[in-house]
């Protein structure tokens, strides 16, 4: 199996099957095709991912929910690369994930962040700073799917 | 300039920079982090004793560019402590700028320097964490610097340092006068310097060489001179001397890992002893002693590994202490430049000591990183031996026995990473000493002190 299917598989269980998976199939072409995830795409997959919006939703649609919860930074625009710190923030809440003491105190995301390197999802070497490929984004959350915000 | 001015300016700029940092973080790329640890402990050598503390620890690194950044770590521990000989509490917190814990203070460069045909070159600047090569000479911090010169053929590490501004508990105790030295908390002051080569991978095998040099810089006001007729147990003549040690470490062949070094320590030693005429009187002597050691690694399963670890030390059977001791002759009492620990109860220096250390390491579910699945337990099993006649560092040893059984020692260590910030130890540790004449210890020390144990529980957030 294929990476491409492996995350859809992922996907599929943790969205559940359905006629709008098409539109699902869509952003995550989008995404494996940016060398660097945009935000718009990124919060799509995070809160459709953790059931915050049908998967029929369009990224924007996406993006601006995340906006107005205040879970991607001020300032950023749909297309803006999103930094890995802000990813972390974005996954944490938008897949719902349970944390250490830091994150159920704060919430904020330098802890978001810290949780996802404690897990092993994602990759600090770069910093939090980095920005994170689309095809990194798509396997950090099916990772935090696949876990279901478990510890593990 | 007093040395607490000194130490004072330093920590300040610790501080300050610990409370602007964060202004700049996100930006900067710069992180602070903080990290609590609280641990409870109880203790069995020849009577019960307890203690608790919480110790609090700030790190910061701020990256000025790619190969520049600034590193600060410091904190301070506040401990309560009962001693069921005396059956008294001692409280102790930091009052004193020395008993503040500034581990890491440094201005650090690292890049690669192609032009010079460097692969990477690295400047370390500041108060420096330090580890020889073989780790049984130095191991703690410095104030001073640190060059590391990476070309293909040969990698070069100098390092120069003083220990005026450390703490007084820094484990550096090479002479008596260095036991009893107190000066507003800070270690006794030193000249520490260091050359090191190492070759690149032969076969699999890293060789390496390193020449450890340490000079005592105390005023001869405060030392015993030569010739002094009268015997000063609270103090000592200079302790000036160098390691010379060589090693390997290797290979990546299969999965046995193994690593062995062999260390010369020579100098001069002020020892009171016999003189040409009919009295006793302080005399320069050689010190040649040595040490050598290494251990084996092997990964038996992903849920299981063991290593094996062996040192020899030297000792000298005439001296009347481990410390400042020597009688007769040269000085042959191995003595690295700081104290190590082995294990949790019974932790003797190398000199005069045989230690062979088997440490099994288990994850039963490797798969988890975090929760109550993510536990490690390390079981280790000291067989320690004294080599000959003549005193060890340690307190109710018969110094007239020569090869024998000191005794063993198993500990046992469970850590759990439960959340990704916060992780739970739990230490075990027991020592069966073995008296005379079988063993080494003198029988009245064993009748006291049959079976000596701690266990201690901490908790530690990384916030």
């Amino acid at each position: 199996m294929n990476f491409r299917s492996s995350v859809l598989l992922t996907l599929l269980v943790v969205m559940g099957a359905s006629s709008s998976f098409a539109q699902s199939n869509r952003v995550l072409d989008l995404l494996l095709a940016q060398k660097e995830a945009a935000c718009a795409e990124s919060a799509y997959l995070a809160l459709v991912g953790g059931g915050w919006l049908p998967e029929d939703t369009t990224p924007t649609e996406a993006y601006a929910l995340a906006m107005g919860k205040k879970w991607l930074p001020k300032g950023s625009s749909a297309e803006t690369p999103i930094k890995l710190q802000d990813f972390s923030l974005l996954a944490m809440r938008g897949m719902k994930t349970r944390g250490g003491v830091g994150w159920t105190l704060f919430r904020s995301k330098r802890y978001a962040y810290r949780e996802l390197i404690a897990r092993g999802v994602a990759n600090g070497s770069g910093g939090p700073g980095r920005i994170p490929s689309g095809e990194e984004v798509i396997r950090m959350i099916g990772q935090l799917a696949e876990d279901g915000g478990r510890l593990k | 300039m007093k040395r607490s001015t000194i130490l004072a300016s330093i920590l300040s700029l610790l501080m300050s920079s610990m409370i602007f940092a964060p202004l700049f973080a996100q930006s900067a790329g710069a992180s602070l982090d903080l990290s609590l640890d609280t641990s409870l402990s109880t203790s069995l050598l020849t009577d019960l004793s307890a203690s608790a503390s919480e110790g609090i620890t700030l790190s910061l690194t701020v990256p000025f560019d790619k190969a520049t950044r600034f590193v600060a770590k410091g904190g301070a521990t506040v401990s309560a402590w009962y001693d069921g000989a005396s059956e008294t509490t001692e409280i102790t917190v930091p009052t004193s700028i020395g008993e503040l814990d500034a581990q890491e203070l440094s201005l650090n460069f690292g890049s690669p320097l192609p032009d010079e045909g460097l692969d990477s070159f690295a400047l370390s600047i500041g108060r420096i964490p330090y580890t020889d090569p073989t780790s049984a000479l130095f191991a703690y911090r410095l104030d001073g610097f640190s060059v590391r010169a990476v070309y293909p053929a040969v990698n070069i590490r100098a390092v120069f340092g003083f220990t005026g501004l450390l703490p007084e508990a820094a484990p550096i105790i090479m002479s008596t006068a260095d036991s009893t030295y107190g000066n507003n908390g800070f270690a006794p002051p030193r000249l520490v310097a260091s050359f090191g080569i190492r070759s690149p991978r032969i076969v699999g095998h890293e060789f390496y060489g390193v020449f450890l040099a340490q000079e005592d810089l105390r005023d001869d006001t405060m030392l015993v001179k030569e010739y002094d007729t009268v015997l000063d147990s609270t103090s000592g003549g200079p302790a000036d001397g160098a390691y010379l040690a060589a090693g390997f470490s290797g290979p990546p062949a299969g999965k046995l890992g193994y690593s062995a070094f062999g260390a010369w320590y020579f100098g001069r030693h002020l020892s009171y002893m016999g003189d040409a005429g009919s009295g006793y009187s302080y005399q320069f002597v050689p010190i040649r002693a040595f040490s050598f050691g290494g251990n084996v690694r092997y990964p038996i399963s992903s849920r299981l590994s063991m290593a094996v670890r062996f040192q020899y030390g030297s000792g000298d059977d005439d001296a009347s202490s481990a410390i400042d001791g020597n009688t007769a002759g040269d000085d042959t009492m191995f003595m690295p430049v700081t104290r190590s620990s082995s294990g949790l109860v019974f932790s003797p220096q190398a000199g005069n000591v045989s230690l062979v250390a088997l440490t099994l390491t288990g994850r039963p579910f490797p798969a988890y990183s975090l929760g109550p699945k993510a536990i490690t337990v390390i079981g280790k099993t000291f067989m320690t031996v004294k080599n000959g006649k003549g005193p060890i560092s340690e307190a109710g040893v018969d110094s007239e026995a020569g090869l024998s059984l000191l005794g063993i020692e198993q500990d046992l260590t469970a850590s759990v990473r439960l959340l990704s910030d916060a992780s739970l130890n739990l230490s075990i540790g027991a020592f069966v000493p073995v008296a005379a004449p079988s063993g080494a210890f003198d029988p009245s020390y064993v009748k006291d002190s049959p079976f000596q144990f701690t266990i201690s529980v901490g908790l530690s957030l990384a916030l």
